[in-house]
């Protein structure tokens, strides 16, 4: 196990190095002048010389990729130009509730998706399996924007138990931050746990099929038992793909719910980054995301490895 | 007391009978063989046995398990007959085992529950059966996954989980069939010797009556559902007399002669060579380091050298394992040997090279015909699609009507009707779905066909009708033909000469009948051996 998990690390740091080359070839690869770019035709010569040696633009691209990467590697991420504060504080607020908003949806998403997929697949046809089945279809027919409104109106607005948006931060003390997250969380976490929902219900039908549970029956296993005991964990191994991948959406792709409910996440700040031209915010922005996408596919390649021994030998 | 009674038992399923009034009597210690051809119901009778069959199967009739009635369709009393009472293995072992848990916990599992005992207690009974069906410590560590063992191997595994719980009654259905010959000859051992230690009963199920007849004592026939004949002690190709049984017994007779190769005084011998392979050498990468580079080899083929003659049936013989299907890859241009070549009428044949003209004159028919085709295309479309390669690699510069025509004589010289072209190929059975891949092999008019074990998954009737079949067409058309099998049963029937190989090399090779009569190499008197040949 020991093994699998530092040949994984030597594929995520590789990963890692090639996606920071692809990210800085691509504000090499903007025609003509970056700073120009960032401040538009109006600039006057001053402000664009002093960009331009900020950018250090006047190096050549090895050295100013290796200062770039050097800054990152010791926890400066350079100046955002919008907001003249440094990026990584800029980063770090974000940071702190698209993480845990992530997180907490992703909790979510399996504690709906986990029992009622299992509940579905084993009792395929019957009638729990069809009102289930419904059900997700409307989670999966349902845009999540709405859906948020939905819970907005009901929730914020008719009941009054939560906010309808906005966070006021981790200093009030964690139930409080996370009960301003949990609307949100939940609009986030509908749809993705409809589709988790029928990636585990179609992969346990499959195996109810194959021979290994009807050996388990002859041993003298109860057909829920056979399932239970033999088929849950060969049925999580797709389950654990479309968990990673979505994860991996709930980071990047949670604006539109980070604007229904007016959260200051990683996904506003990028999209303001990007209407403001702001490369040096917009590189880091990127480049934090490809980090957090690699992690998660390094998390999921180890659950992978605990869920099937066979993938901890070395492969040949 | 008997151990097991079936008294009228029937079966439907979406009222398609399926089992009619089957009545069976199994005493304590019984070796029974249950013969019949694909599709009579065999498995269905000893999944029912077993409570196994799903719901929605419809069942009548009663059994009795040492004179208690038990109820087939109740699976909370069922449960707790399987496993001490009953025991079941299946055809396909690697299939059978949970691929992510060790074989030792999964018979341990099987202790726990037919015996009731502990798991550390469990976990010690699991390695002392393992150790009974040859599987001990030396051989496969216990923590082993099936995917590290040998088919042969799982079946062992499968047996050990089986007769953990000492059962009475251990049902085979098939346990043999997708394995070869010469393991199937140790598994067939291993279960008369377990049974006679335990005084187990044994109900095998098979297709073939000469792997039941070296197993069993008495014998059942079944044809469509029903027990149409019996035999209550060898030799059972005399007692044996329905029409059903005097055909199986037929077929397991495999006295069919290779055809006869058209002799030319005209030509020199080494003009006649069609196909030919050089010296070639496989090795496949069998360990990688940090960065994903191979850095190590495990040789597949080595040095391996043939001729194929115009008119020739060559067999290539041996265990998994030996490299079979491998050669045949590179005979048919689908990998590139490391070392050596092959040529075809000349021409080098090279994977990044295969001109279509070349790809025309060798075609190749697989072992399992229900994994062959798309179930989405038409017989038509299937059997066709290999003339693209003709008239300069473009279908379109033949008419429809030509390759409807075309078509319909590939599949009438395969003994099947014009008509069925529009069909798909769900609605054939396993034998017409064999000679559908004949057809689309013949469609070109090749000079080569390559059969990779093509028999090996069709039952003893099907089996003797492909092989005629191929002996007729190989005569008819002057066709070449290589014949890779496990069984030298299947190819003596069929190739006038024979190369054995055993781990990647040619151990021995020569006309067939000198090979049979004069075995020089151990690996080939194994394979000899193990051909189930007791008629009596």
């Amino acid at each position: 196990m020991a093994g699998f998990i530092l040949r994984r690390l030597g594929v995520l740091l590789l990963t890692l190095f090639i996606s920071s080359v692809i990210i800085f070839a691509l504000l090499e690869v903007i025609p003509g002048d970056p700073a120009l770019t960032m401040l538009g035709i109006n600039a006057t010569p001053e402000t664009l010389t002093a960009l331009r040696d900020e950018l250090g633009l006047n190096a050549n691209a090895l050295s100013r990729y290796l200062s770039w990467m050097g800054g990152m590697l010791t926890g400066d991420f350079g100046l955002s130009y919008t907001y003249r504060t440094p990026v990584v504080e800029l980063l770090a607020d974000r940071m702190a509730i698209t993480l845990p908003l992530a997180i907490y949806a992703l909790i979510f998403t399996v504690m709906i998706a986990l029992p009622f997929g299992f509940l579905a697949g084993a009792r395929a046809g019957k009638w729990g399996d069809r009102i289930i089945l419904f059900l997700s279809q409307i989670g999966i027919a349902l845009p999540n924007f709405w859906f948020a409104l939905l819970l907005i109106f009901i929730f914020a607005i008719q009941l009054g138990w939560v906010s309808a948006g906005g966070f006021s931060g981790w200093d009030k003390g964690l139930w409080h931050g996370l009960a301003e997250l949990t609307l949100p969380a939940i609009a986030l976490a509908i749809p993705q746990a409809t589709i988790l929902l029928r990636v585990l219900r179609s992969a346990l039908i499959d195996i109810t099929h194959q021979d290994y549970i009807r050996t388990a029956r002859a041993k003298g296993l109860s057909r829920d038992q056979a399932l239970w005991r033999h088929g849950w964990r060969n049925a999580l191994i797709p389950v654990v793909t479309i968990m990673g991948m979505q994860f991996s959406f709930l980071i990047a792709g949670a604006i539109i719910i980070e604007n229904v409910f007016t959260l200051p996440g990683l996904g506003r700040l990028m999209v303001q980054a990007i209407g403001q031209r702001d490369i040096i915010l917009v590189e880091a922005i990127i480049l934090m995301m490809v980090l957090i996408v690699i992690t998660v596919t390094f998390i999921t390649d180890v659950i992978y490895a605990l869920i099937d021994p066979r993938l901890r030998r070395p492969k040949s | 007391m008997t151990l097991l009674t079936l008294k009228n038992l029937s079966i439907s399923h979406h009222n398609t009978p399926l089992l009619a009034s089957v009545s069976l009597a199994i005493e304590h210690g019984d070796k029974i063989g249950l013969i019949g051809a694909s599709g009579a119901g065999k498995s269905v009778l000893s999944l029912a046995m077993m409570g196994l069959l799903p719901p929605n199967f419809q069942i009548s009739g009663t059994m009795q398990i040492n004179g208690e009635a038990v109820d087939l369709t109740d699976d909370a009393i069922m449960r707790y007959r399987r496993g001490t009472d009953l025991a079941i293995i299946f055809q396909d072992p690697r299939l059978a085992l949970n691929p992510i848990k060790p074989v030792a916990a999964q018979i341990a599992e099987a202790a726990e529950l037919a015996l009731g005992v502990s798991r550390v207690v469990a976990n010690d009974m699991a390695l002392d059966s393992l150790a009974r069906v040859g599987l001990d410590h030396g051989i496969i560590a216990p923590d082993s996954l099936p995917d590290m063992l040998s088919g042969g191997q799982c079946q062992r595994v499968m047996i050990a989980m089986a007769i953990i719980g000492k059962p009475k009654l251990l049902i085979a259905d098939e346990p043999t069939t997708s394995l070869d010959t010469v393991t199937q000859a140790e598994i067939l051992a291993l279960l008369k010797q377990l049974a006679d230690e335990d005084h187990m009963a044994l109900l095998m199920i098979s297709h073939d009556l000469a792997i039941l007849a070296q197993t069993v004592d008495q014998m059942h026939v079944l044809d469509q559902g029903k027990l149409v004949d019996h035999a209550a002690s060898p030799p059972f190709a005399k007692t044996l007399t329905h029409r059903q049984s005097q055909q199986l017994i037929e077929a397991s007779r495999l006295d069919i002669a290779p055809p006869p190769v058209a002799s030319d005084p005209n030509h020199r011998a080494d003009q006649d060579i069609i196909l030919a392979a050089d010296h070639i050498s496989v090795t496949y990468a069998s360990g990688f380091n940090v960065f994903g580079i191979a850095d190590s080899n495990k040789p597949i083929l080595r040095d391996i050298s043939l001729t194929l003659r115009r008119g020739e049936c060559l067999g290539l013989v041996g265990t998994s394992g030996a490299g079979k299907s491998t050669l045949m890859r590179v005979l048919l241009g689908l990998e590139r040997p490391q070392q050596g070549k092959v040529r075809l009428a000349g021409d080098v044949v090279d994977p990044k090279r295969m001109t279509s003209a070349m790809q025309r004159r060798i075609s190749a028919v697989f072992q399992d015909p229900n994994s062959a085709f798309n179930p989405r295309h038409s017989v038509r479309r299937i059997i066709a699609e290999p003339l693209g390669l003709l008239n300069n690699n473009m279908p379109q510069n033949m008419t429809d009507q030509a390759i409807t025509e075309k078509v319909a004589q590939a599949l009438e010289s395969v003994g099947l009707t014009a008509d069925m072209m529009h069909r798909y190929i769900h609605a054939f059975s396993g034998g017409q779905r064999q000679r559908i891949a004949i057809a689309r092999a013949l469609i070109t008019n090749p000079e080569v066909i390559l059969f990779d074990e093509a028999t090996a998954s069709l039952d003893t009737l099907i089996r003797k009708q492909i092989l005629a079949l191929i002996s007729d067409l190989v005569a008819a058309n002057n066709l070449s033909a290589v014949f890779i099998s496990h069984d030298l049963a299947v190819i003596r029937a069929i190739c006038h000469r024979v190369m054995v190989l055993e781990d990647g090399q040619c151990v021995e090779s020569g006309e067939t009948e000198h090979i049979f009569h004069n075995p020089q190499h151990a690996a080939t008197r194994r394979l000899l051996h193990a051909i189930p040949t007791s008629m009596t």
